[in-house]
């Protein structure tokens, strides 16, 4: 039977302590410890620095160590919106310009220096709103709005070149719809773009202008899907099946490594948490061993499919919508046994 | 031997459960600040280190119903065009 040094061409090294840098594959004996260790490439879900105001529906953008989250539901109640935007380093968060219209269940896109917010519901009448506002580090400004007003829609892209993908366009509520609609931004004006095969709301997307991809949702009123849609810059195609359907989830990425967390499944009317993550290489969605550690709703997601975000969000029980995780895709130590 | 064990403990932010704590055992947050995580050494040490104040499955069951429940009354007393923008919480079981 062929050994390690066999195959490796290496012997395994033995070290009185874990090596301070290691690469992946690699295998070492620590003779302190009297264990067999490996350096494996694995994704897993940590604690982030808490928010300072709860917040759940909230819309978001940026990455890991440069994010954004604001508006949203505070708690309790607050149905039209908290104003406060923060910002987030890495480790902690830090309060930012105030949005100039609050609101609930609406994307973001861009970064922290250049965001993009448009669409949600202000429960101010019409209710569904149109509003597009940017962000430029330090302060909201308004912009020309949507052309249809909407909420629990899907974004893409940055702030000159986003999309606003699907949504429920129904006003007022409660009756509501699940639309095909998507109009694309260019830092100036909405314009009508092509619509979708399946109207959704509650959709998670991410994404560029020209190669965005949008998944799960809700098919109004009470069918939550697991279909994909991929964006080429001219065209609509299906893509794969998410493996569990979910609504209301966070999505991040580019459309061949996208990553997908938390959610809401079936049952509907009353659906329950997800604490599972997927992830997507453009054409098919592989459930992923990393598990968020409180399972999570109406939140969206930061970041991208290696090192990811996720801020505020069900439940809707302090300290839940206050706390934050990160995923990373890294290298870590892991101890060999014969079981 | 149960599979879990149960505690409280305030989630304290970044660090308070690692990328190698998510990897070395099983670990799940609900309400009330409840925490379940897997009965075994790493487990184990990880509620201690976070000073958890150990509970009974059906101890730590009851803060989180009590949680939910309330949470479930706050949401009945929305009103219908708030219910529609949000899901009711779902009654949670733990492990």
């Amino acid at each position: 039977m062929a050994d390690y040094q066999d195959i490796k061409g290496l012997r395994v090294k033995y070290l009185s302590a874990d090596p301070s840098t290691e690469t992946e594959g690699e295998v070492w004996y620590n003779s302190t410890s009297g264990t067999l260790k490996t350096s494996l490439l694995m994704g897993a879900w940590s604690s982030g620095g808490t928010l300072p105001t709860a917040t759940i529906a909230a819309a978001t953008l940026g990455t890991q160590t440069a994010a954004l989250i604001t508006s949203g539901y505070g708690y309790p109640g607050n149905p039209s919106g908290i104003p406060q935007t923060n910002i987030y380093n890495g480790a902690s968060w830090t309060a930012g310009g105030a949005l100039q219209n609050p609101r609930v269940y609406f994307p973001g896109a861009g970064t922290t220096a250049a965001g993009l917010v448009f669409g949600g519901i202000s429960q101010i009448s019409p209710y569904r709103t149109a509003e597009t506002e940017e962000y430029n580090g330090t302060a909201w400004s308004e912009q020309s709005d949507l052309i249809t007003a909407r909420s629990q829609q899907a974004g893409a892209g940055t702030q000159t070149a986003a999309m606003c993908i699907t949504g429920d366009a129904k006003t007022p509520p409660p009756t509501g719809t699940s639309s095909t609609l998507v109009e694309d931004y260019n830092g100036a004006s909405w314009t009508a773009g092509t619509a979708t095969s399946i109207g959704k709301h509650l959709a998670m997307g991410c994404g560029t202008s020209t190669a965005s991809v949008v998944w799960g949702g809700n098919a109004y009123p009470y069918t939550i899907v697991g279909s994909t849609e991929d964006w080429n810059g001219t065209a609509w195609s299906a893509g794969g099946a998410m493996n569990t359907q979910r609504r209301g989830g966070g999505g991040v990425g580019i459309q061949t490594a996208a990553l997908c967390f938390g959610g809401a499944g079936p049952p509907v009317p009353s659906p329950t948490d997800s604490n599972l993550t997927e992830n997507y290489d453009g054409s098919t969605w592989t459930t992923n061993s990393a598990t968020l550690a409180t399972a999570s709703s109406s939140q969206d997601g930061m970041g991208t499919n290696t090192a990811a975000l996720l801020a505020g969000g069900s439940p809707n029980t302090p300290p839940n919508n206050t706390e934050t995780e990160e995923y990373n895709f890294a290298v870590t130590t892991q101890t060999l046994t014969t079981s | 031997m149960a599979h879990f064990i149960y505690g409280t403990a305030t989630n304290t932010g970044k660090g308070f459960f690692t990328h190698q704590d998510r990897l070395d055992f099983f670990l799940r947050g609900y309400p009330a600040e409840v925490w379940c995580v897997g009965n075994n050494v790493e487990g184990a040490r990880w509620l201690a280190d976070k000073n958890c104040v150990e509970k009974t499955k059906s101890e730590a069951q009851a803060l989180v119903t009590a949680e939910v429940e309330a949470d479930q009354a706050a949401w009945d007393a929305l009103s219908a065009e708030e219910q529609l923008t949000r899901s009711r919480p779902s009654d949670i079981t733990l492990p």
